[in-house]
């Protein structure tokens, strides 16, 4: 298999370099296919460095690797020359040659601009980052899959990533050595650390906790643009060859690439100095990627064949839905504290998607609002611990005055530097968001926050976020899981209000999380993430009978008492339906799930209600 | 093909130039380009626009060699221009500036040591750019439609495109050096350097023939004032926010603007450009480590400023007759009405209430007062009834909008904030939401959360149409023209009718009584409503879109045009239908003062009945009111009364329509005989008195004959036989 990836980086230099005036003109379409279909195969891929895994410097230029990443921007269309002419100094022969997959005319040759062969193309550049919020299991397990087999490593360093037998110390070491390799190189130039704060160690423990990170990474000399405070990773300039308009901000996707570091010196005249610094930072920092071919993921849960669509392994998996659901029904009322309506509500919002939109109204997001949460303790983080375990991608913004008032949620366009400038609601497909309001305290929300919270509030209630072009806004639709803890009732809308009614306070709650997390088997613990991910993706429709059934049940229920169900019940009932249908596994709504949905939420709202009467004044 | 004889190309241009004419009223000749050469050569003009349009009507061909190949043929013309100038001076030109006096200088010294053999003329010597003082360009032909800033493409380099698009920044207006003049210290003869590219590489070791024969080394000097600059800037535009696919950043490109087309925009403005696409030159060493990029700029050739609803305008021409006819058939009024938020169930009247509030009223200004003729609406609902999703889709519809929520904006950011400049230090003037919605529609939603004091910016926005500021030494009044539709949550979460309506919304009567429309959205079970309602959701959620109507809802682009279009109509209330009006206003204040009624009539009423019914006549596209937009606009009113009594009406549900509409019939017959007027003696009303009431009541025309022929059956009434007069027995 090493010899396989040899062969292909061969494969690889040759296509990039080779001359394309002797051969057929479909010749690199042939290539291209060939790479794809060789590609296909899992184990192939998997010999394919990731760039998510393998630091910049121990890849080889021109070689093949892999990234799965975020399209964070898209840079204006660059023209190239496709084709050009290099004339020989010494023969003065002239010969043909692409210009495709690369930066830099070769060397040693003199390149002749006036040609008439010369030809003018166009390549589309993306900024892509990691996923954001990529949770620390989905790197440990894709990775440690393609680790397994030492003979991995790439020919020309000494470079041994076999990051599962490294024990954590070594493992930062060998993290922050690069970086200080970086620095050193980079140093002159006036950049340093790509991550912005330091020790990259103390990151990887806090960095979703660490908002007042934030400000330190913004500030330093290039901001690499992640959206979420705290993030690190490579970042890469994707040139994209064909088919760009498939693509879209905000995308997750895998892409196979010839890997770049050339350098080219950034002197376009056209460019600002702040547009140059962002355009074309160093290539050691950001690395240049020619796509060769890449694939829209629909998730990042590395236990699913990429496309779950095909589900020959989902099918078998269906069957024992039921019994995995009960387990993680139990796992997640024990988290909640032996809540299990809150539970039952947890699995919902967390299987839940927009699966379509008509017109401003989208369909299918189950916004959760978890209230009673304890004020002034962890258990908020430790809660976010445990979903973080389970879904692939996620992020725990602390609602805190603070954070509020200086964190730009919402990416804006620099005109500047030319780039849209990240926010932390700049997430991929079906992230969760974990908002934390028991961090909110009393004081004064200034424009900035008053902005913030408006935009949250969008984007629970139509799932879209408008990034601020200065002239003008331009709506976004996105795709995000919104649960909210908070103590009372929370201030932003939600789609279903839970009110956490505790049945048990063990004295030390994180050591209590922790007993739990800690006693669920590894396997277990797979089964749960692959449930959540897989059910996500399964398609669900209601017969015409049950529509009828449905809507009588209704005039049925308006008759007796009309206060009791308004429309956007009935669209939450409808929700939660389909949701309670799906987590079971049934693909259509059946009579008894109509009626275990009615009765769940009559549970819940029999809650509220009695909250009600107790606390006399809450809403 | 044949490589181009572009001398002959030459030939061509020189012919258009001279004898390009247009016919003027008279008959007349008018020479359009040789006058304009005429003012070139006294140098008072600088830019001669070519439009290609003239050029198309002389020579097809030569305007697409023209956007194919821009760059050579400016070249072409500009030789053209320039060999014909001589011939059109009719005066000696006084030199204006040094340059002038430069080329004066050269000329003569060429004549002088001009050998006499040779008859060439000598100007040829010089580049052609220094001894030109006109800039030539062209502008686009009218076919040519302006594209997408993502649709130029690599294959559009070298040509003539169009495109559209919003200055996000300019620089500021630099000389660029066009002609680069050198001496010589030792020979002193100059050297010129025509200079593409926005750097160069000096000249350094002189080329003239006496120091290249004597190796004398002449070094070169560069001279400022001999050397040939133009006026430069540098504009980057981007793709307006309507051209960008979901999902997509905006492009955006680099224009360059020269000589008479700097300082036309500044950011922020909306821009076509029409220009030559050019790849950017590089020079010397930087052409060698450039590799294979190249970046690229638009060389304009004419910028032309859009202001935004032009700009709307231009993409919408006129409707043609098809989709004219498929508006104004049958109903239209309520297809119109359907198709805003076609995936809310229900409200008719609501959105009807909309559809007008859309179309607006004709603005009064009779003597300098001037009465609004924008309509504001205010929707007050229990929580849950859609009342967002109808602002929303408002917001989305309207030409011009602006959307903001009563919590998240203070009295400031509504109307304007007075800020200083950081870089500056200068004092600017913000416009706030109402500003920005000027001439369109605010929509504000939980109206009822804004705070006492910023509630009080918008009372003179409602009625005087203009924010006054009064700040920071500033003193002005600016426009905010529009609309205000606005949301509002019942004071105690659900709407209790048996409380007035201040006390419902807690709002103050001054700012109640400015809106036209308050409308009560509440939602009351009734089986029928309840069971369409739950097929509606239901078939949203099993099939992703809103079910099949009798009706295709009309596409929100067809649906702004024609509302355009209705816009331009200004309809009057012919002298006719104003005692009618008056009549009908007298009896809903008699009728206020007897109910009690927990809203207002007042002299705003009237206005308010006038506006409606302008707007219903503009939807119709007709230039005078007629009765029935006035029944209509009092129906509205009353149905938007009866929601806010929601005790009441539901109380009268159990009464039959025809029950009503009889002791409306009896009232009036019994104001007949206290009156002694109009209605007729005794127990006998006129058939037409009683139905106008009936309907603006709220009543149909059908529920009325209904309940005319079930009392006569009766006996209760009588109807003549030509169905007149109602006579009581």
């Amino acid at each position: 298999s090493t010899q396989f990836y040899k062969w292909l980086n061969h494969l690889m230099s040759l296509h990039v370099q080779t001359k394309p005036s002797n051969c057929s003109p479909d010749w690199e379409t042939k290539v291209l296919e060939y790479f794809k279909e060789k590609l296909k195969d899992n184990e192939a891929a998997s010999w394919v460095p990731s760039l998510n895994d393998v630091p910049v410097h121990y890849l080889k230029a021109n070689s093949l690797v892999k990234f799965r990443c975020f399209i964070q921007d898209m840079f204006d269309p660059e023209f190239y020359m496709g084709v050009y002419e290099t004339v020989d100094p010494s023969s003065k022969s002239k010969v043909l040659r692409s210009g495709k997959y690369k930066d830099v005319a070769e060397c040693g040759h003199q390149v002749d601009l006036n040609t008439k062969n010369a030809v003018t193309l166009e390549r589309q550049t993306f900024y892509c980052v990691p996923i954001p919020g990529e949770s620390p299991w989905v790197k440990e397990i894709s990775f440690s899959y393609s680790c397994s087999n030492p003979a991995r490593v790439v020919p020309s360093t000494s470079y041994a990533p076999c990051r599962h037998k490294r024990s954590y110390e070594e493992d930062e070491d060998m993290e922050t050595q690069p970086h200080k390799q970086k620095e050193q190189l980079a140093g002159p130039q006036g950049t340093t650390d790509i991550h912005g704060s330091g020790d990259p160690k103390r990151l990887e423990t806090e960095a979703p906790s660490s908002l007042s990170n934030a400000a330190s990474g913004c500030s330093s000399p290039l901001d690499l643009n992640f959206p979420l405070p705290g993030e690190k990773g490579p970042a890469c300039l994707v040139k994209v060859y064909e088919e760009w308009e498939l693509f879209k901000v905000n995308d997750i996707l895998e892409v196979y690439d010839c890997f770049s570091t050339s350098l080219v010196d950034p002197m376009d005249c056209t460019e600002s100095v702040e547009e140059q610094r962002v355009h074309c930072p160093p290539a050691s920092l950001v690395p240049r990627l020619h796509m060769l071919y890449a694939h829209r993921l629909q998730h990042n849960n590395p236990l699913l064949p990429p496309a779950a669509s095909e589900g020959q392994s989902s099918s078998g998996f269906l069957n024992d839905v039921v019994s995995v659901r009960g387990e993680l029904l139990g796992y997640l009322t024990h988290v909640l504290l032996g809540d299990a309506l809150a539970a039952e509500y947890l699995i919902l919002h967390l299987i839940s998607t927009v699966y379509a939109r008509r017109d401003v109204l989208p369909l299918g997001k189950f916004t959760l609002n978890l209230s009673g949460c304890p004020h002034n303790s962890t258990y908020t983080e430790q809660l976010y611990r445990v979903i973080q375990q389970l879904i692939p991608s996620s992020f725990r913004l602390g609602m805190s005055l603070h954070n509020m008032n200086n964190l730009r949620l919402v990416p804006r366009k620099d005109y500047t530097a030319n780039r849209l400038l990240s926010g932390v609601l700049q997430l991929a497909p079906n992230t969760s968001l974990f908002l934390d309001e028991t961090q909110l305290e009393q004081g004064q929300l200034d424009s900035t926050g008053v902005r913030n919270i408006t935009a949250l509030g969008n984007l629970i209630s139509w799932q879209k976020v408008d990034y601020d072009f200065n002239y003008h806004q331009m709506e976004f639709p996105c795709n995000i899981n919104v649960l909210i803890a908070s103590e009372g009732k929370s201030l932003l809308p939600c789609d279903c209000h839970v009110r956490l009614q505790p049945q048990l306070a063990p004295p030390n709650l994180e050591q209590y999380i922790s007993t739990i997390q800690v006693s669920l088997s590894p396997s277990l613990l797979n089964k749960f993430r692959i449930y959540l991910s897989l059910l996500r993706t399964l398609d669900y429709s209601i017969s015409e009978e049950v529509t009828k059934a449905v809507e009588d049940d209704f005039v049925e229920m308006r008759k007796d008492d009309p206060q009791s169900i308004s429309a956007e019940d009935l669209h939450r009932l409808l929700v939660v339906a389909r949701l309670l249908s799906l987590s079971v596994g049934h693909t259509t709504l059946s009579r008894d799930r109509w009626m275990r949905a009615k009765h769940l939420e009559t549970l819940r709202t029999n809650r509220t209600e009695q909250q009600k009467c107790v606390n006399g004044n809450e809403p | 093909m044949p490589p181009k004889d572009y001398f002959a190309e030459k030939e061509k241009c020189k012919k258009f130039l001279q004898e390009f004419y247009t016919e003027d009223e008279s008959g007349k000749k008018v020479f359009k380009y040789g006058a304009q050469l005429v003012s070139l050569a006294h140098r008072e003009q600088v830019a001669l626009h070519l439009d290609l349009d003239d050029v198309a009507e002389e020579d097809p061909e030569l305007v697409e060699s023209i956007c194919e190949n821009t760059k050579r043929y400016v070249g072409l013309f500009a030789d053209a221009v320039h060999e014909l100038l001589p011939e059109y001076r009719q005066k000696e030109v006084v030199a204006k500036d040094s340059l002038d006096v430069y080329i004066e200088h050269r000329l003569m010294m060429e004549e002088r040591s001009r050998d006499p053999s040779d008859m060439r003329d000598r100007r040829n010597q010089y580049p052609a750019e220094l001894m030109r003082r006109f800039e030539l360009y062209f502008r686009p032909p009218s076919t040519a439609k302006p594209r997408v800033l993502r649709d130029v493409r690599a294959e559009s380099i070298g040509q003539l495109v169009t495109v559209r698009g919003i200055v996000t920044r300019a620089t500021e207006v630099k000389p660029m050096m066009a002609v680069a003049t050198y001496t010589c210290d030792q020979c002193g003869a100059e050297t010129y350097q025509p200079i593409q590219s926005p750097s160069f590489m000096p000249l350094i070791m002189c080329p003239s023939q006496e120091c290249v024969t004597n190796k004398s080394g002449g070094r070169l000097y560069l001279q400022t004032r001999g050397s040939k600059f133009v006026k430069f800037q540098e504009l980057r535009i981007q793709e307006h926010s309507d051209q960008v696919p979901v999902g997509h950043i905006p492009r955006s490109m680099t224009i360059y603007a020269r000589g008479e087309n700097t300082r036309v925009a500044q950011p922020g403005d909306h821009v076509a450009v029409c220009g030559v696409f050019l790849p950017l030159l590089r020079t010397g060493f930087r052409q060698a480590v450039q590799g294979l990029l190249s970046d690229t700029y638009l060389e304009a050739h004419c910028i032309t400023l859009l202001n935004k609803t032009e700009d709307d305008e231009l993409g919408a021409q006129e409707l043609s007759e098809e989709e004219l006819r498929q508006i104004t058939e049958e109903n239209f009024y309520e297809k119109l009405a359907g198709s805003i938020a076609p995936e809310i169930y229900g409200h008719e009247d609501v959105k009807k209430a909309l559809l007008l509030l859309l179309v607006g009223g004709v603005q009064q200004a009779p003597k300098g007062m001037k009465i609004r003729g924008n309509i504001n609406i205010c929707l007050m609902g229990d929580p849950g009834v859609a009342k967002s999703q109808l602002l929303c889709y408002i917001d989305r519809l309207a030409p011009r909008s602006q959307y903001t929520t009563g919590r998240g904006s203070s009295g400031v950011g509504l109307t304007a904030a007075v800020m200083r400049d950081p870089l500056t230090g200068e004092m600017t003037l913000e416009g706030g939401a109402l500003v920005l919605a000027d001439l369109g529609v605010c929509c504000i939603d939980e109206f009822d959360k804004m705070a006492d004091a910023d509630r009080t910016a918008i009372h003179e926005v409602m009625e005087q149409q203009t924010i006054s500021i009064a700040k920071a030494g500033i003193m002005t009044s600016l426009n905010a023209r529009c609309s205000i539709l606005a949301a509002a949550n019942p004071a105690y979460g659900r709407y209790n009718p048996r409380k007035s309506v201040e006390q419902n919304i807690q709002l103050p009567a001054a700012l109640l009584s400015r809106f036209d429309l308050l409308w009560l959205i509440q939602d009351r079970p009734d089986p029928d409503a309840d069971l369409r309602l739950a097929q509606h959701i239901t078939y949203v959620h099993q099939h992703c879109r809103q079910p099949p109507t009798h009706f295709t809802p009309i596409d929100m682009k067809l649906m702004r045009r024609y509302i355009a279009l209705c816009q331009r109509r200004q309809p009057v209330v012919p002298e006719s239908l104003a005692n009618y009006i008056t009549a009908a206003y007298v009896e809903m204040r008699k009728e206020a003062r007897v109910n009690k009624d927990t809203t207002f009539t007042s002299a705003r009423t009237l206005l308010s009945i006038l506006r409606l019914s302008t707007a219903l006549a503009r939807l119709r596209l007709v230039d005078t009111v007629e009765k029935e937009d006035v029944n209509e606009a009092m129906r509205l009113m009353e149905m938007s009364k009866d929601s806010l009594q929601a005790d009441k009406s539901s109380s009268t549900r159990t009464q039959r329509p025809a029950d009503v509409i009889f002791s409306l019939v009896r009232e009036l017959a019994s104001e007949g005989v206290a009156g002694r007027g109009r209605g007729g003696a005794g127990g006998v009303v006129r058939l037409a008195d009683a139905e106008q009431r009936c309907v603006s009541r709220g009543f149909t025309p059908a529920q009325f004959q209904a309940a005319l022929d079930e009392y006569e059956e009766l006996n209760v009434w009588q109807i003549n036989q030509a169905r007149t007069r109602i006579t009581f027995v």
